[in-house]
């Protein structure tokens, strides 16, 4: 089965032949990924803290731990915080998924396989950054506003962030396993500035 | 990780992929241009209606198409009414030559729109001179109670559309005749029915005129585009394509419309959504007949899912387009996937609050945080395309009134979970048997909402 590459009209313009083993082996170890992480979840989410602690580290005041899944901040202050990173938090229910739907998409055949783990590694990239700065306000907020600040970068504003990031990662994934495209195609910008254009215009 | 947040993360990935999916559609309906129109007497136009039992409606749609498009070819299929169609039907053909009967009869009759529609085909096949350029002549689909927008012939004629000789179908908007009757249910309904009734029908509009119609521009973009049954246009020349390569345009199954685009753009053609001309129908006002129609629908949604592979493998099917029809043909699977997975996540989550929290009350009071981001990710999806249709269909209307009718269509969406199921039961038991769906304005009928044959 060949793979072919298309403009930004979803158009064939070449094929590219790529054999099927290699598909299925990059698709199994997509899959394999994924389900190594979920197996070892208690491993990764351990390693998970050890690295939100260090980038904490960066934004908040006084220093930082992490002992198992708990992740201490403000270590050295008045107020020292611990959060812990619950299997529903973690950034692994986000890196599974997309690690999956790219083994998929590498394996159906019909994108090139490049564009495919190109797009996976960028949308593991929106997810996971999403997760992390709302670790990052969580625990800022907490320094910052307390109880209160906590709850509200928690329930809200991180749940909302790192569900839209998802959904953005996910159509990032798909345009550019399709497209190989990283910017949206210049005629959606010019038609965005052209309506913008048109508007000034009649406003005047 | 334990059964319990397994779930709760599944129920979140399926939460994530369907904002994702939303992301997509409205991205490019927002962003759309109006397509230029081009000129009609480039092609010739035929129009088939396939009817029975239709008199009450019949008479009318023919005047209508007749008196907006002088130059459109009107092939009325009666398919062994019981009424008086097919005697409606003769008496226009009689004065006018551009009206045509192709009379049908058991047992060749009553075997799904979609047979009516291929003898209509090669009626209008050995009608046709031998020297026509089949693919300048251009047959649409109009249901009995269809009404076409005055532009129809224009916008289909145009550079996006028939002017492009690889467009081989191009799919109308689809908008609701009934949306503004304050008494959409006839023969007489209390109050509170009525109400339920104009409820109905408004979504079905909002339905249509949004959330549909941002798929088909999402199709317009991954080149595949999908038509439905009425207002649906196709190009001679490629229905003789799919009937050379499968035997005839249209197919057996419950969502023939579907099915034929899918033949149609296995043929090598692009099929093309038209939004800036639109054709009119009745919404149902009546719970009972949706759910019959939107079964109907579903079930033949899951068998054109034997179709991926074709799609899969063919040349003619982009990327970005094979991906969006297996999304498309997958959904009621995923629908019942969720319908067990949101439950479960909902139980899972409940149940360790409870045991944490001490009561499920109290879980419940500690848990008000919720309710915001349910509103968020559960109910705005949904509700955000009424402004959507305010701005498109209804900009005078009040906020309050948006709200509401955001909140209705929110909760209209969740007749899918109905009709997912029964759809599957009845593929599972094979039961493929299904009639016409009764017209709002046949009063008299004992209430059956869906002969079966």
């Amino acid at each position: 089965m060949s793979a072919t590459i298309e403009n930004v009209r979803g158009r064939r313009v070449a094929s590219k032949g790529i054999n099927r083993p290699g598909r299925l082996l990059g698709a199994g170890l997509l899959v394999a990924a994924a389900a190594a992480l979920a197996l070892f979840s208690d491993a990764a989410i351990t390693l998970e803290a050890q690295m939100v602690a260090t980038v904490l580290d960066v934004f908040t005041s006084g220093s930082t731990s992490s002992i198992g899944h708990l992740v201490w901040t403000g270590i050295g202050t008045d107020a020292i915080h611990g959060f812990l990173i619950t299997p529903v938090c973690t950034s692994l229910v986000l890196i599974g998924p997309i690690l999956v739907f790219t083994g998929v998409l590498v394996l159906l055949g019909r994108k090139r396989a490049d564009w495919t783990l190109l797009g996976g590694l960028l949308a593991l990239a929106v997810a996971v950054g999403a997760n992390t700065v709302r670790f990052i306000l969580i625990a800022a907020a907490w320094q910052l506003w307390g109880e209160v600040g906590f709850d509200i970068m928690h329930y809200y504003v991180g749940s909302v962030l790192v569900i839209l990031a998802s959904a953005l990662a996910i159509v990032l994934l798909l345009v550019v396993s399709s497209t190989g495209r990283l910017q949206p195609p210049r005629r959606w910008i010019a038609s965005i500035r052209g309506e913008r254009a048109a508007a000034a215009e009649e406003s005047r | 990780m334990p059964a319990s947040e397994s779930a709760q993360a599944l129920a979140f990935v399926l939460l994530v992929v369907f904002l994702a999916y939303v992301l997509l559609i409205v991205v490019p309906f927002l962003l759309r241009k109006k397509d230029p129109e081009g000129d009609p007497s480039a092609f010739e136009w035929h129009v088939l209606v396939p009817c029975r039992d239709e008199e009450v409606v019949i008479g009318g749609t023919i005047q209508r198409l007749r008196t907006d498009f002088p130059s459109l070819h009107l092939w009325v299929i009666d398919d062994d009414s019981e009424d008086t169609t097919a005697a409606i039907v003769q008496a226009a053909a009689a004065s006018d030559p551009f009206v045509h009967l192709v009379q049908r009869r058991r047992p060749e009759a009553r075997q799904g729109k979609g047979a009516a529609l291929n003898a209509a085909y090669r009626a209008l096949s050995l009608w046709l001179p031998r020297t026509t350029d089949r693919s300048k002549v251009i047959v649409a689909v109009v249901d009995a109670d269809g009404r076409l927008a005055p532009n129809a012939l224009q916008q289909a004629s145009g550079a996006n559309a028939f002017a492009d000789p690889e467009v081989g179908a191009a799919q109308a908007a689809v908008w609701m005749s009934n949306r503004e009757e304050r008494e959409p249910i006839h023969g007489g309904a209390p109050k509170l029915k009525q109400a339920w009734g104009r409820y109905l029908v408004r979504m079905q509009d909002i339905e249509f005129r949004t959330t549909i119609a941002a798929m088909q521009c999402l199709r317009l973009r991954t080149i595949s585009v999908g038509l439905g049954g009425n207002g649906q246009f196709s190009r001679l020349s490629a229905l003789d394509q799919v009937a050379e390569m499968s035997g005839q345009p249209w197919h057996g199954s419950l969502l023939e419309d579907y099915e034929l685009g899918l033949h149609v753009a296995l043929a090598g053609y692009r099929n093309t959504y038209m939004h800036d001309t639109y054709v009119e129908q009745e919404a149902l006002p009546s719970t009972r007949r949706l759910l019959t129609q939107r079964v109907r629908w579903c079930q033949g949604g899951m068998q054109c899912a034997r179709y991926l592979p074709q799609i899969f493998r063919s040349q003619h099917f982009t990327n970005a387009g094979a991906l969006e029809a297996t999304y498309f043909l997958l959904i009621p699977f995923v629908q019942l996937a969720g319908l067990i997975l949101w439950p479960a996540a909902f139980i899972a989550m409940t149940a360790a609050g409870a045991i944490n929290q001490g009561g499920i009350v109290e879980f419940f009071v500690s848990a008000w945080w919720l309710l915001p981001l349910v509103l968020l990710t559960g109910i705005l999806p949904f509700a955000f395309w009424v402004l959507i249709y305010r701005r498109d269909a209804t900009p005078g209307i009040s906020w309050l009134r948006s709200a509401k009718w955001g909140l209705g269509y929110w909760f209209y969406m969740y007749q899918n979970y109905i009709c997912v199921v029964r759809a599957l039961v009845r593929l599972v038991r094979g039961n493929e048997n299904w009639s016409k769906t009764r017209r709002n304005a046949e009063v008299g009928s004992t209430g059956l909402v869906a002969r079966e044959t």
